[in-house]
Order: C-alpha cells, then sequence, then structure tokens
C-alpha cells in the first residue's frame, strides 16, 4: 500500500504550460461545437496544444485557427486541464502581431469605443440604431464582413451608467461594486437595473466605477491581445483597490466574469490577476454564496414563469454550477427547465463575422430547436450576447435570470 | 555475385561518412548494416553537435576538432542541424575555479564563448534555474542522427556508393592472409550471400569487437552504454550545459518538438543492450533537474539508449574519463590484408574520422583524388520558392520540418503525391505533422522493412501519443504500399511499432507517461485486441 | 448550507451509472466532473471478464468471475449485485430506446478495427459480430477519406478467424462527400449519417450488394443517436446485416452511450456540475461530510451524507504518481495498492499474457467497496469506490473495465 502521509501536488502551472499535458486524446474534438458545424476548422487539439511543440520550425500560420470560438468546450472537456482555448487565442493575438485586422474585426473587438461615442452624441442611440438599420438595408454590413442576416445589437436610449445615477439605493455598510460591461451597459441596462434591485433587497448597496473599461474579451477573440492586456492591467488595480476596501466587485456577464476570473490570469500569467480574481463574482456566484451563508432573502413573491435556462458556455466554465436555475425554482409559480443542448453559437462577437455566420447558427440549432419544443415564456441566459442569438434564432423573448429575480420582489 | 571493392560494415555515422567519402573519390563502396541505419550510438544519443565547449578543459584536442567540424557540419548539413546555439551555464553548486578553466580552455581551443548577464540567460531560457550564476553562448547545435546518415547515403549514392540495410555481415572470407570477401546474412530473409571485395572497413562501433572476431582478429572496444530521456516540448530553445566537470544528466539539447536530456556513462558488455532502468533515469532526473526545476513536471515521451564504441588500447582506461578520441586499426599489422577497423571519436567528428580513414584506403589504392566531404552539401537544399509553392498542401508548421527530411527529390514528388490526391494531405501522425503522402512515400521505399523504419525517416509516432494514433494508420499505409514480404502482416507490424515505442516507454513509467500508457493498453489491448485469441 | 443526499465524482461509465442507480432511489444526487469523463474513447460495449489471469478465454463471465483472485474487485462485489447491475443496465438501455443485448453466460464477438473479434458481454446490435460467421460474403465498408479505417487490415484479420477464413470478401467505399476540409473522423461521418442525406446516400450504395447472407462491417459511423441510425438501414437493407467495429477515438458507441446515461439521469433530476475540480474531502474521523472543489478564482464546497469516487485511474486523474513507487489517489489520499519493484511494474513485452503490474494499482475496499488501508480497515464510513481507481485488477489484460464500472457503480448506487 502507498504511503498516503506525504500527498505530492504538482506546482500549479501557468496556462501556456498545461499543453505539455495534453495526451492527444480526442475528448476535446468530441465535444466542440465548431469541429461539428464546419469541416474548415481542424479541432482543438490540433491548433493550441499541438502546434505548442511544433512552433520553432518556421513562421507560420495556422489557418483554421480564425474558426476558433473561445467557446471553452474544449477547456471543459479535457480531462488534463489544458487551456486549449487560451493557447489558440494567444496563437491568434501572435498572428496579428505581424498582420493587420480587417475593418470588421477593428468595429468588433471594439464594442465600448462606439457605445461611448453613440451615447455621448444627443439622440445619438436612436440615430445609430436608424443608421444599423439603413447600413443593414444598404447593404453595408455585408461590405464590413458582417453578417447580413443579423441586427446588430440596438443601442439603448440610456446607457447603465447614467440610469444609474438616477436610482435611489438604501445606503448600507455591506457593498459592492458592479461591472456592467459593455452589452449591459450600452444595449440592455434592464439588467443592470434589475441587478441593483436585486441586491438592494439583500442588503448591499451596489458602487459603480468609473475607471473600469471593456473586460477586453471581444479583443482577445479578434486578436487585439495587447490591447487586452492594457484593459486588464487597469481592471486589475482597480479590483485589487476594491479589494482593499473589502468591496467586491460582480459581474453579470459571464463573458465578463469568466475574463476578469480567470482568463486574464491565463492569458497574461501575472500573479497580480489572479489576486484580483479573488475579489471578482459572477452575480449569481455572489447570490448562491449568500444562499449557501443563509443570508439570500427569500421572501420571493409568486411570479409566473415557465422558463427554459441556457446556460452559457462561460459560465459552464467557471465551475461553479447552474445556482441560477435553484434560486430561481424556489421562487413560487416559477419553472426552470435546462435547455442542455450545448453552445448557442454566439460565442461573443462571433456569429457577427458575416463568415462565421452560418457556422454560428449551424451550432445554434440544437438550442432553437429545444426551446421551441420546450415553448417556454421566456428563456433565461446569463449572457448579453447568447440572447441575441435566441431571439434571432427562435424569436422567444431572452432575458437575463436576475431581471425574473428581481420581479419576486 | 555481388562485388564492391570496399564494402564498409556499419551504417553508423562513421560507416556512411566513410561509404560517402569513398563513392566521392571514385572508389566504389557497398555499405553493409544489419539493421536500419543509424541503430547503434549515432541516432542514441542526445543529438547535440559539439561546439567542444564541453571537453575544454579535459581534451582540447578534441576540443579543437568539434569546433572545426562543427563549422563543416553547419555548411554542408544544414538540413540536418538546427543551429540553436548552446548556453554553459554555472549553478551556484558549481565550481568556481571550473568556470575559469573553461573560460581559458575555450580560448585556447578555438571555441567563441561569450558571457551573457543572467537577465539575458533567463530571458533567453526562462525555466532555467534561478541557482544559475554566470551564463555563456558558445556554437553548439542540434544535429539529428537519422537524417544526417540517410543523407550522406543519398549523397553517396549520386557518386555510385550503395547501401544495403538489414544485412549483417556473417564471415569475413580470406585467401593467403587477404581479403577476398564478405558473407552478409539478410536479417528479415535470412539468406545469406558473399559479396566479393578487396578490402573491408570495420565501421562497427560498438559492434567492432565482434566483426574484428569474424576474421580471427581482436580489437578492444568497450561499449560505454549512455541513457538519455526525451521530454515532451522544447523546454529550451538552446542547448543547455552545466558548467560543471561533465556528469550524466547535464545537457539538454532541444531537438525538433522535443528535448533530449542525457547522458549517463556505464560500461556494459553487450552494445546490444540499450534497456534503461528506473536508477538511470531517476539519475538523469535528479542531475537534471538541478539545472531546470520544473522538469519532474514535464512530461517524459521515453527513456533510450546507446552504447559509445570507447577504444580501449591495452592498459587503457574506461568510462567517462576514456579517450573519446578514435582510431584507426589497419590489421595488415595482425596479418591480414585488406581490413580496417575505424573505432571511437564522436558523432561530431564522423566526418574527420572518415576522412582520415579514406585516405589511408586510398594510398593504398594510389587513388589521389582529394577529400571533399567538407566542401559538398550532403544534399541540395529544397529551394525556398519550391517551398512556399507547397504550403497550402502541407499542415502549419509542417513545410519547412518536410522538406529537410525529404530533400529535394523526394520532396518533389511528395509534393506531387498532395497535389493530385487532397486526401494524402491526411495527417498520418497529428503529432509531429507528418502527411499521408510522405508516409506513403517512404512506405514504398527500398529500406522500409518495418514501419520502425518509416518512424526514422518522417518522425511518426515519436511525439506526445507515442503511436497511439498513427500506429493504426502507418499498419494501413504499409500494407498498401510496402514493398516487404513483411508489409501485409498488419497486425504484427502494428504490434512490433508499439512494443518499439514499449521498450523506452517503460523505465520511464511514471507520472504522465503513465496516463498515456493507460489510454495505449485500453485502444490496442481492450477496443483493438491485438492480442488475439478466442471470441 | 445546501446539502445533497449523494455526491458523485466523475462523469465515466461508473460516474453516471452510480448517479442513475443513486437517482432512481428517489435521492437527491449531484455529479460533479472535472473533464468529459472517458466515455468518449470507450467502445462503449461492456466487458465483464474476457480472459482470465493465465490470459485463457473465458466463455462465460459468471463462471470466470467466481475464479478469480480474492483480491479481485469482482470478488468483493459479489456475483449478486454483478448479475444485478447487468439486468439493471440492460432495462435501463431499453427504456431509453438503445437496446444492449447479451447477458453473463456468454461472450458476443465484437469486430474491431483492425479485424480481430473482441469478446464482450453486452452490447448494441449494432456491434454484434456474431452475424459474421452465419453469412457467406463480407463486405467491407470504408469510408473516403477517414484515415482511421483499413479496410485491408480488416479483411486480412478477419480472414485469420477460424470460422471467417472462407467467406467471400469485398471492399467498398462509401464517399460521403465529408473530405475538402480538414482530416474527418468517425464522429463527422457518424453526424452527417444522422441526416436523411446522410443515411440515403449510404443506402444507395449498399442496396444493390444487399443479398441475403451478405454482412456488411462497416467502422463505428452509423449515427449518434442510439441505434436509430442502424435500425433504418437494416430496415432497407432487407436481410443483410451490418455490423460496426470499434475504432480509435473519437469513439461513436461511447458517446451514444454517454448520451443515453446523461439523458436518463437528468430525467431523474440529476445535477452536473462541470468543470468542476475536486481538491479534497472534507473528513470529520471517519466519515466525510464535504468536498471542496476548485472553481474559476475560488474554492467552493459540496455537503452531501453520501459519496461515490468515480475518478478513474491514471489516464483520468483519479490516480496519479509523480515519482515511482509513491501512487496516489488524488482527492482524499486514500491508501492505494500497488505492486512494488520496478521488475513487477511492468513486462517487457507490451502485449503479453501477463497482466501488467501498474495497471494493478488502485484502491482496495471492503465488500461495501469502501476503501481499506493495507490492514482491511476501512478509512471512510460513507466514500464509495467505483471503476478504475479500483486495485487489483488489469482491466485491459482481462477485458473488464467496464463491467467492473457497471457492477462497482451498481453495487455502490445502491449501499
Amino acid at each position: 500500500m502507498s504511503d498516503t502521509k506525504i500527498k505530492q501536488i504538482a506546482p500549479e502551472e501557468a496556462a501556456v504550460f498545461t499543453a505539455d499535458h495534453c495526451l492527444s486524446c480526442t475528448s476535446c474534438m468530441s465535444s466542440c461545437p465548431v469541429m461539428e458545424a464546419t469541416k474548415e476548422y481542424r479541432g482543438p487539439k490540433l491548433v493550441g496544444p499541438a502546434h505548442s511543440r511544433m512552433h520553432f520550425s518556421q513562421e507560420d500560420e495556422e489557418d483554421s485557427l480564425d474558426f476558433c470560438s473561445n467557446c471553452k468546450s474544449c477547456d471543459r472537456a479535457c480531462p488534463s486541464g489544458v487551456a486549449v482555448s487560451t493557447l489558440n487565442m494567444l496563437q491568434r493575438g501572435e498572428y496579428y502581431k505581424t498582420h493587420a485586422h480587417s475593418q470588421r474585426d477593428e468595429m468588433l473587438a471594439h464594442g465600448e469605443k462606439m457605445g461611448k461615442l453613440v451615447h455621448s452624441l444627443p439622440l445619438g442611440a436612436t440615430c445609430a440604431n436608424i443608421g444599423m438599420r439603413i447600413g443593414k438595408a444598404l447593404g453595408i454590413f455585408g461590405l464590413f464582413g458582417l453578417a447580413v442576416e443579423r441586427d446588430m445589437p440596438s443601442y439603448a436610449a440610456s446607457t447603465f451608467k447614467s440610469l444609474y445615477k438616477n436610482i435611489s439605493q438604501k445606503k448600507s455598510d455591506k457593498k459592492v461594486v458592479f461591472f456592467p460591461g459593455c452589452f449591459i451597459n450600452d444595449n440592455e441596462p434592464s439588467v443592470g437595473e434589475a441587478m441593483v434591485k436585486v441586491m438592494q433587497v439583500n442588503g448591499y448597496e451596489v458602487l459603480l466605477d468609473d475607471k473600469f473599461c471593456c473586460c477586453g474579451s471581444p479583443m482577445v477573440v479578434t486578436g487585439y491581445i495587447d490591447e487586452a492586456k492594457e484593459h486588464a492591467d487597469r481592471n486589475v488595480e482597480r479590483i485589487l483597490y476594491w479589494k482593499n476596501q473589502g468591496v467586491p466587485v460582480v459581474a453579470a456577464c459571464t463573458s465578463c466574469s469568466l475574463m476578469l476570473k480567470k482568463e486574464y490570469e491565463e492569458l497574461f500569467n501575472e500573479a497580480k490577476m489572479k489576486q484580483a480574481a479573488a475579489n471578482v463574482y459572477d452575480l449569481f456566484e455572489f447570490l448562491d454564496i449568500l444562499a449557501d451563508k443563509g443570508e439570500l432573502n427569500t421572501n420571493f413573491q409568486s411570479v409566473s414563469a415557465k422558463l427554459t435556462y441556457h446556460v452559457p458556455c462561460h459560465l459552464k466554465a467557471q465551475g461553479f454550477g447552474v445556482p441560477a436555475a435553484s434560486i430561481l425554482r424556489d421562487v413560487p409559480g416559477v419553472t426552470v427547465e435546462l435547455a442542455d443542448a450545448g453552445c448557442c453559437g454566439m460565442s461573443g462577437n462571433y456569429g457577427f463575422k458575416g463568415d462565421k455566420y452560418d457556422i454560428s447558427m449551424k451550432i445554434g440549432e440544437k438550442l432553437f430547436s429545444r426551446i421551441k419544443e420546450q415553448a417556454a415564456d421566456s428563456v433565461i441566459c446569463d449572457c448579453g450576447t447568447c440572447r441575441l442569438q435566441i431571439r434571432h434564432g427562435t424569436q422567444a423573448k431572452a432575458c437575463h435570470p436576475v431581471e425574473i429575480l428581481a420581479k419576486a420582489y | 555475385m555481388r562485388k564492391a571493392r570496399v564494402v564498409v560494415i556499419g551504417g553508423g555515422a562513421t560507416g556512411v561518412g566513410i561509404l560517402r567519402d569513398l563513392s566521392m573519390r571514385g572508389v566504389d563502396a557497398l555499405l553493409v548494416e544489419k539493421c536500419d541505419l543509424v541503430n547503434g550510438a549515432s541516432s542514441r544519443y542526445h543529438g547535440l553537435l559539439h561546439s567542444g565547449g564541453r571537453y575544454a578543459v579535459k581534451d582540447q584536442e578534441a576540443a579543437k576538432e568539434c569546433i572545426i567540424e562543427n563549422q563543416i557540419l553547419r555548411k554542408i548539413g544544414k538540413s540536418c542541424v538546427e543551429p540553436t546555439g548552446g548556453m554553459f551555464v554555472r549553478l551556484d553548486i558549481d565550481d568556481p575555479e571550473y568556470e575559469t578553466a573553461w573560460v581559458k580552455g575555450c580560448a585556447d581551443s578555438g571555441i567563441e564563448a561569450k558571457q551573457i548577464s543572467l537577465d539575458e540567460a533567463f530571458a533567453m531560457e526562462p525555466l532555467l534555474s534561478r541557482h544559475a550564476v554566470s551564463a555563456y553562448l558558445v556554437p553548439d547545435a542540434a544535429i539529428d542522427g537519422f537524417r544526417m546518415s540517410w543523407q550522406n547515403v543519398e549523397s553517396a549514392k549520386r557518386y555510385g556508393g550503395r547501401c544495403l540495410t538489414y544485412r549483417e555481415a556473417v564471415g569475413v572470407l580470406t585467401e593467403n592472409g587477404k581479403v577476398t570477401g564478405v558473407t552478409l546474412r539478410n536479417n528479415i530473409t535470412g539468406d545469406e550471400e558473399t559479396v566479393e571485395c578487396e578490402m573491408l572497413v570495420n565501421a562497427a562501433g560498438g559492434w567492432a569487437g565482434k566483426v574484428a572476431k569474424l576474421a580471427g582478429l581482436d580489437v578492444g572496444v568497450q561499449p560505454d552504454k549512455g541513457t538519455l530521456l526525451a521530454f515532451n516540448q522544447r523546454l529550451t530553445s538552446h542547448v543547455v550545459n552545466r558548467l560543471h566537470k561533465s556528469s550524466d544528466g547535464d545537457i539538454f539539447v532541444p531537438h525538433g518538438s522535443i528535448t533530449i536530456l542525457g547522458t549517463s556513462s556505464m560500461s556494459i558488455p553487450d552494445p546490444e543492450d540499450t534497456s534503461t532502468s528506473r536508477e538511470e533515469v531517476e539519475n538523469l532526473l535528479a542531475i537534471g533537474e538541478k539545472t531546470f526545476e520544473h522538469l519532474r513536471d514535464c512530461r517524459m515521451l521515453r527513456s533510450f539508449a546507446g552504447s559509445r564504441p570507447l577504444y580501449i588500447p591495452p592498459g587503457g582506461e574506461v568510462g567517462r574519463s576514456a579517450s573519446r578520441g578514435f582510431a584507426i586499426v589497419d590489421h595488415k599489422n595482425d596479418g591480414l590484408d585488406g581490413m580496417m577497423t575505424i573505432v571511437g571519436g564522436k558523432f561530431t567528428t564522423y566526418r574527420l574520422m572518415a576522412e582520415k580513414i579514406v585516405d589511408q584506403i586510398c594510398a593504398k589504392f594510389k587513388v589521389t583524388t582529394p577529400c571533399r566531404t567538407a566542401e559538398e552539401p550532403l544534399v541540395p537544399e529544397v529551394a525556398p520558392e519550391k517551398k512556399q509553392a507547397a504550403r497550402q498542401y502541407f499542415p502549419a508548421y509542417g513545410t519547412d520540418l518536410a522538406a529537410t527530411r525529404l530533400g529535394p527529390e523526394r520532396f518533389d514528388k511528395v509534393v506531387e503525391r498532395l497535389e493530385k490526391d487532397p486526401e494524402s494531405r491526411e495527417l498520418v501522425c497529428e503529432c509531429e505533422n507528418v502527411t499521408l503522402a510522405e508516409v506513403e512515400e517512404m512506405a514504398a521505399e527500398f529500406s522500409s522493412f518495418q514501419i520502425n523504419d518509416i518512424r526514422r525517416r518522417t518522425r511518426i509516432g515519436m511525439g506526445t501519443c507515442q503511436g497511439n494514433f498513427c500506429a493504426l494508420r502507418s499498419a494501413g499505409v504499409f500494407a498498401k504500399y510496402g514493398k516487404t514480404p513483411g508489409a501485409k502482416d498488419t497486425l504484427g507490424r502494428m504490434k512490433e511499432f508499439l512494443q518499439g515505442r514499449w521498450k523506452g516507454i517503460r523505465p520511464v513509467l511514471v507520472g504522465r507517461t503513465l496516463r498515456e500508457t493507460e489510454m495505449t493498453r485500453a485502444l490496442y489491448e481492450l477496443s483493438f485486441h491485438v492480442n488475439g485469441g478466442e471470441a | 448550507m445546501a446539502k445533497t443526499d449523494t455526491i458523485v465524482i466523475g462523469s465515466g461509465l461508473a460516474g453516471l451509472t452510480a448517479a442513475i442507480v443513486s437517482a432512481q432511489k428517489g435521492q437527491n444526487v449531484k455529479l460533479l466532473t472535472y473533464g468529459s469523463g472517458t466515455l468518449s474513447l470507450n467502445s462503449g460495449v461492456i466487458d465483464v471478464l474476457g480472459y482470465d489471469q493465465q490470459h485463457k478465454y473465458v466463455a462465460s463471465p459468471r463462471q470466470g468471475i467466481q475464479n478469480l483472485p480474492d483480491n479481485h474487485p469482482y470478488r468483493k462485489i459479489g456475483l449478486q449485485a454483478i448479475a444485478d447491475s447487468v439486468s439493471f443496465f440492460l432495462k435501463l438501455t431499453e427504456e431509453q430506446g438503445f437496446p444492449y443485448g447479451g447477458d453473463l453466460d456468454s461472450q458476443l464477438p465484437v469486430p474491431t478495427a483492425v479485424g480481430t473479434l473482441k469478446p464482450t458481454c453486452l452490447a448494441p446490435e449494432s456491434l454484434n459480430g456474431s452475424h459474421l460467421v452465419d453469412s457467406h460474403k463480407i463486405v467491407i465498408v470504408t469510408v473516403k477519406g477517414l484515415k482511421d479505417f483499413y479496410g485491408n487490415i480488416i479483411e486480412d484479420n478477419l480472414r485469420k478467424v477460424a470460422a471467417l477464413k472462407d467467406k467471400t470478401y469485398e471492399l467498398i467505399e462509401f464517399d460521403s462527400g465529408l473530405t475538402g476540409g480538414r482530416d474527418i473522423t468517425t464522429l463527422d461521418v457518424a453526424r452527417y449519417l444522422d441526416t436523411d442525406a446522410g443515411l440515403a446516400a449510404l443506402v444507395a450504395l449498399l442496396k444493390p450488394v444487399a443479398q441475403n447472407g451478405v454482412s456488411f462491417v462497416l467502422p463505428q459511423i452509423l449515427g449518434t443517436k442510439g441505434d436509430t441510425c442502424h435500425k433504418s438501414l437494416k430496415a432497407q437493407l432487407g436481410s443483410a446485416q451490418v455490423v460496426e467495429t470499434t475504432c480509435l477515438p473519437p469513439s461513436v458507441n461511447g458517446l451514444r452511450l454517454q448520451n443515453l446515461l446523461k439523458g436518463a439521469f437528468k430525467q431523474l433530476g440529476g445535477e452536473i456540475v462541470e468543470d468542476c475540480r475536486v481538491l479534497r474531502g472534507i473528513m470529520e474521523g471517519a466519515k466525510c461530510v464535504g468536498v471542496v472543489t476548485q472553481a474559476a478564482a475560488r474554492k467552493k464546497s459540496y455537503y452531501a451524507t453520501k459519496f461515490i469516487l468515480a475518478t478513474g485511474g491514471f489516464y483520468s486523474g483519479g490516480l496519479a504518481m509523480r515519482e515511482f513507487e509513491k501512487p496516489q489517489e488524488t482527492i482524499f489520499g486514500f491508501p492505494v495498492y500497488f505492486v512494488p519493484g520496478e521488475e513487477n511494474w511492468s513486462n517487457a513485452e507490451l502485449f503479453s499474457d501477463k497482466p501488467q503490474g501498474f495497471a494493478l494499482t488502485g484502491i482496495m475496499t471492503d465488500e461495501n467497496l469502501r476503501p481499506v488501508d493495507g490492514s482491511g480497515q476501512v478509512v471512510a464510513d460513507n466514500v464509495y469506490i467505483v471503476g478504475r481507481n479500483l486495485g487489483g485488477y488489469d482491466f485491459c489484460f482481462e477485458h473488464s473495465g467496464n463491467g467492473v464500472a457497471l457492477a462497482s457503480a451498481y453495487k455502490a448506487g445502491n449501499m
């Protein structure tokens, strides 16, 4: 029998070194939604992990790398802890250090800038939304390489940040800082309003920090890796500031929270990123922890809602389960059924790319038909771009689970 | 009956170097090898093209030879040499006086050793132990023994040289104290044949003593086993040497996609003994982890061993301190005319060794053509525009490697296959990026008797999965294209191939290697039931 | 603090089965998994016992089990539980619409991608190779561009099987139209055959050859949805038989079984937590009250009354050995049985007539599958060990991997 006194634990390693753990077993290939939808993508293990051994040989690029959507299904499938998609994103970043970006990618990576511009003009959102409709009608989207079949997400009349100023909150010693992310701020501020309401009912005061910037996820997936690093540095500095104040940071978009909690560290491998990550929570993760401590306000009013829950890939990759389902199931009148149909295909800005639209929709087919089968009152999903895809693919209503929870208080 | 003026016995670096040199000087020569080429020490070593730094203190003659030959091989063997550069690193536990002696030794031997700051060293080699106290750059490089040897043969062929693999010398024919021929056994079919010749060159390395015995001669060769470890990734970008008195696990060579750590030194009775033990593996790791502290968390692919043929003149020393120099013995002095033995030396100086013995043979034959092996490249390079044009057919990062493996003629043939038949662009080996076209081309070669022969030429099965996926695929391709009798025994070939991998895996069956092995067995023993039997 | 009845760790065959059995008893079950489990690499047929310790063929697994050494997991599980687990599995697959066949008293021959016949106890109809013996002609169907399937290898080796040597053989190629992009896998072709167009294309190729007495041998490509594709194909090919082989991963049949098991578990209200690496157990004496997991950026604990450890062996990471002679169970640090000594750790031959020493590494248990130390003392009262992390058997050598997984999971689920 073995000696059980000494437990040998391999030291934690930077994501780039995890390529060495790949056993080439194909688990990632079985679970990759992009491979299922197209024969153009060679598959996760054959890109990041396999190439990590071959880069020495010559200057070259993997054409099919462009097809990886960074949905992270491969990371979840891997039995060996290989950060497959992160290796792919690092390789993509490397590629764009010597290659020019398209105008489309410039646009998709910088939604934050566009949002700021639009909302700085009087009637900017209205004009921009009209402009986008005209742009789509005139075929300008297509010229840019955007998916002509899709509407660009329309801008809300007011950003969350401006709406926030008008919310009167009960002061509290218990505070969180909200990291709204671009999509909630510019396009769906109602999610932010619901979040504030829910936190207030639970005794928390919600702060905003103007110094936060876009988490960088859209940049990483389009290969603006250096710019993403600048964003990471800025955000990490603020997160650490709040950490020192004893105030946690909460995000309600799972791609933002995954970026802050996990991807910064995987991509850039700095100690401060790990320290900062410990102070960041996904919204329902935070509520789940309250629930675990018996501190969640469960004084729910009845809400009549039959819900289908599409759990975003980037939430699954955070490894805390699906607490929104169990929390909402405690609300009288609410039923929650998991769609359990894999990736929606949108994966951030992937589905907006003209040449990826068909792949994106093909990936989403399973989810779309499941949603139609379940015929719920609404689909809930913690990720903004997944919600866009669900509306686009099914015409169903889709909202953030916190919007349902807010109705219960 | 086959005839040749000179028969060279032994397809290691020395043998192929002699074949090439003889052929280039117009001497009709045949090389015979009992297995595939470079089955001995010429591939079972760390693949280091010495700058001479390793010998700068102990043996400056060897050091000087190394640096000269190093520069020649970089020039003539561009597609086998990867000019990684080398780094010598002294750790805090190492003797500073040795460093002083080494710096002087390098200067005296003509080896450029440039001191760099530790910051520079860590930037170049991020995994290097922070116990490093000083670092120097030297012109070490990595060299591929398989490729170099085949390219020598190919070069020789252009001058009429011939080569037969899987032919073992089993008898020496003499008449009146003079060699008249050699009996060969075909190790695949078991058939024997006689080759008539005027001169026999015993270049059998560790087996030189055994070959000499065929002619009733005695040659003092001590096989000295060196054990090495192959790691799954490039842990370094330079050849990294510990700057201390040479010991076992103190050289890391980035060799293509992998890293080789070596080398131990152990006298053994039988050169065929290429087994390695757990203890040897542990020793290498224990020394290696001084230079790279994370070593034990890096995936080991396998261990392997080769035996250096150390020449032991009567009363000479054995082991690491024995001479790495070489000796040429003309057996005329032992009463047998027409037989010479060359023994000892090191891979880096194989060309020089060949030149020296061929000088003597030519003197006997009154051939005055000078040696040109240092001037003419082994194989012409594949033209850059051809590589560029072929990129569309190869996997990413695969074109240059294929071009260096194949050389221009085969490269053209493979590209033609890839062009005509898009299916041949499939990767048989996904770890080392080897296309079906390349495997098909090699399977059809005269020298491919086993999948292992294809492996050595293409690198299939030498990467991460150690044959888990390509064993089935290569057996399928070999059965279709192989021209040798055994090619159709698919199960046999597949098991033989995996057994070859197993031999190296077994001593390192720990850590992540265990994980891969559990998968190998689940696939082949359980799912494929290769053991057969009733069902 | 939320608490579940049972927590299962691991989502291979053992983990999913244990989770289903537990949930069927009305328990609230959470399954924690890191990685997708081994079913995507697994042929998905249930080998109970193919060979004994001397590598003699076992014609009846039921008989063979009774001759196993005392420290074999099957001896701890007991014949009754093994037989019950087989019945359970047959019933479950039937209910889920993807029925398996076979029984504990005989073996089914499953053709492999190298043309051998592998004995197994339970298999779906599409992998049942006994039809080959009854046919007069065997038509091997290769797929254009599929690099993991070689008709010539299969024919050569099937011809070496006594009962198949006098058959007529023919090789035909199916062009799936999937070539031109990346290299394709059996999974790609199977997904294509899930579509009506794909199935029609295959029928068009096979129908002209499909006479009475013909068996088709194909790679594992007949759809990803249970036996749907196999059934429709057979219905359109008259009396000809259609048999799939085991293949290199991704293994389509393993994925079919995985879908079945996950589906069954979810129907029972089970919850699967993905990307959830369990770091350690929270012990109160010999009782486990919870486990600590690593989620993104922080640890999270789960609490339960009962725990089933289905983390697999070396491949899956349930067992690890960073240094020679120091194997470990990676979560609880339970004592691990292993064969000491370099010479006993492995055989000189990779494939031979002896079990491999290293393969015997694993956790020893009492008859209730709870881990024991060297003296046989139970070290955790409410943790049950199932699947490959059990010690004392070489699942590859014996052809017993899925059988041990199924039977141990069934027993542990019922404890």
